[in-house]
């Protein structure tokens, strides 16, 4: 286990000699701010260390692009939904005052469900959060969205099968 | 996945939409009885969709007002379009950052920038001196009516030189900032811009419109829709300047994001070190020694996995 364990620290420790400095530049040719690339560059390592099959990877920069496109497409994404959530928020001011922390959690939380039904059209995801966060029936969500039940439950079943894949490939 | 799991998957929505649908009567829920013990992976696929719907972080999202939770996931393009599209989308997305053109690390006339680990000083064809922290990126235009330095990313020391016919502009994308002749800092990240004073006094204009003179001493915050903070300056802004860093009952977290700018690598800082104050003045140009400092004035420990691989954990 040990020796697996040196194995390990001794093959990302060459890769990271070997591919930091393209992978940097890689990205950096993706983001604006070189500290952006150097930080995004640098968490893609720290997710390889926790790759299981490592030692079966044949084309490092391939897989190090691949993580790197992800880190790259989260952190885009949850600006996004940040700034979409304090934009709606603002016209709510009055009802809602999360402190620091309530908010951490709520961005946390958005970004989780959100991942959840990425790719759904926004009257499925509507669909499925008033079901599941308002109890509603298919009934009163129909005449919330403007159309037929049976369009309804074909969103719930999109979303369940959404749901399932994202859950199945994270 | 087989076409015969992706099948399965499909009933399973199927039946997981009318069995919530709050009208299945019992005959639904025999025959879900009979297709979900005909075949074992029936069983499983069902169990596995009821989990990951219970994956919803329901408690949280149901206090706020359903409204910013729609608009929050339909906020943008979705992951296979930012994927099948490549990183175009994204550098759309990361917006705000660049005009016009992006992908940045091109080299445009005027650009001057600076890698991690290093910090740059250049004197402009008026006299004006501009530092660049590390990590950071400016471009420089002279202009018969104005002199201009647009901050792409980090921090910028600016003296400026006397000139009143020309005034010198530094520009971000939240607002710029007019002076004559004056020193002070700016600095940017993707949020707000800061703007600390050292001499004299400059105006900030946001991008709102929103104006503000700012005296010597004095410190302002501000973004595109108008300024954020007005307070005095600690007075330690321009110690990178001479390769220090002075905090003063900070977070250590926010002391390793300045380290990090000038150590290639990583340096990892788990959550519970990340959270410790610390107060004193390190050493940016000797990362490795300021590690070691802090390793011996707090209750940290600090780990090299590799020369480039750096752990700082709480010791316990």
């Amino acid at each position: 286990m040990e020796c697996e364990q040196r194995l390990r620290s001794r093959l990302i420790d060459r890769w990271f000699r070997d591919e930091y400095r393209w992978l940097r530049g890689w990205v950096g040719r993706k983001v604006d701010c070189t500290h952006n690339a150097e930080d995004i560059a640098s968490e893609t390592f720290v997710q390889v260390l926790n790759f299981r099959d490592i030692f079966a990877v044949q084309a490092p920069r391939a897989l190090l692009s691949t993580i790197a496109r992800r880190i790259m497409f989260e952190g885009w994404r949850r600006r996004n939904l940040e700034r979409a959530y304090r934009e709606n928020l603002a016209d709510h001011a009055d009802a809602f005052h999360p402190s620091p922390e309530e908010q951490l959690v709520v961005i946390e939380a958005l970004v989780a469900v959100d991942r959840l039904l990425d790719g759904l059209s926004s009257n499925a995801k509507a669909a499925f959060l008033h079901h599941q966060l308002d109890g509603m029936t298919y009934q009163q969500i129909a005449g919330k969205l403007g159309v037929s039940v049976s369009r309804v439950q074909q969103y719930m079943v999109q979303a369940f099968k959404r749901v399932y894949l994202a859950m199945e490939q994270p | 996945m087989s076409n015969l799991h992706r099948q399965i998957i499909d009933e399973a929505a199927q039946w997981m939409a009318i069995l919530q649908s709050g009208r299945a009567g019992d005959e639904d829920l025999q025959a879900f009885e009979v297709w979900r013990d005909s075949n074992p992976e029936h069983a499983q696929v069902i169990a596995r969709m009821s989990g990951a719907v219970a994956l919803v972080p329901i408690e949280t999202l149901r206090k706020l007002p359903r409204s910013a939770v729609l608009a929050s996931v339909n906020s943008a393009s979705n992951r296979r379009e930012f994927l099948g599209k490549g990183l175009s989308v994204l550098a759309l997305g990361a917006v705000a950052l660049s005009i016009g053109q992006w992908g940045g690390l091109v080299s445009l006339p005027g650009e001057l920038q600076t890698r991690t680990g290093a910090r740059g000083k250049w004197t402009l064809a008026d006299g004006s001196v501009l530092t660049l922290n590390a990590q950071s990126r400016v471009v420089v235009k002279m202009e018969s009516r104005q002199r201009s330095v647009t901050l792409k990313c980090g921090e910028l020391l600016v003296d400026v030189a006397r000139d009143p016919e020309r005034p010198f502009v530094v520009k971000t994308t939240h607002g710029q900032i007019r002076a004559l002749g004056t020193q002070f800092i700016v600095q940017y990240s993707d949020e707000h811009t800061r703007l600390v004073m050292l001499h004299s006094k400059t105006q900030i204009i946001t991008v709102s419109g929103q104006g503000l003179v700012l005296e010597a001493g004095q410190a302002a915050t501000f973004d595109g829709n108008g300024v954020l903070k007005v307070g005095t300056a600690l007075g330690s802004e321009n110690a990178w300047a001479d390769g220090l860093v002075e905090v003063r009952d900070l977070p250590l977290g926010s002391l390793v994001n300045e380290l990090r700018k000038y150590r290639r690598g990583i340096i990892r800082l788990s959550a519970e070190a990340a959270a410790l104050r610390v107060t004193g003045v390190y050493y940016l140009d000797d990362i490795d020694r300021t590690l070691h400092l802090l390793e011996r004035s707090m209750p940290v420990s600090v780990v090299y996995h590799t020369a480039y691989w750096v752990s700082i954990d709480r010791r316990t």
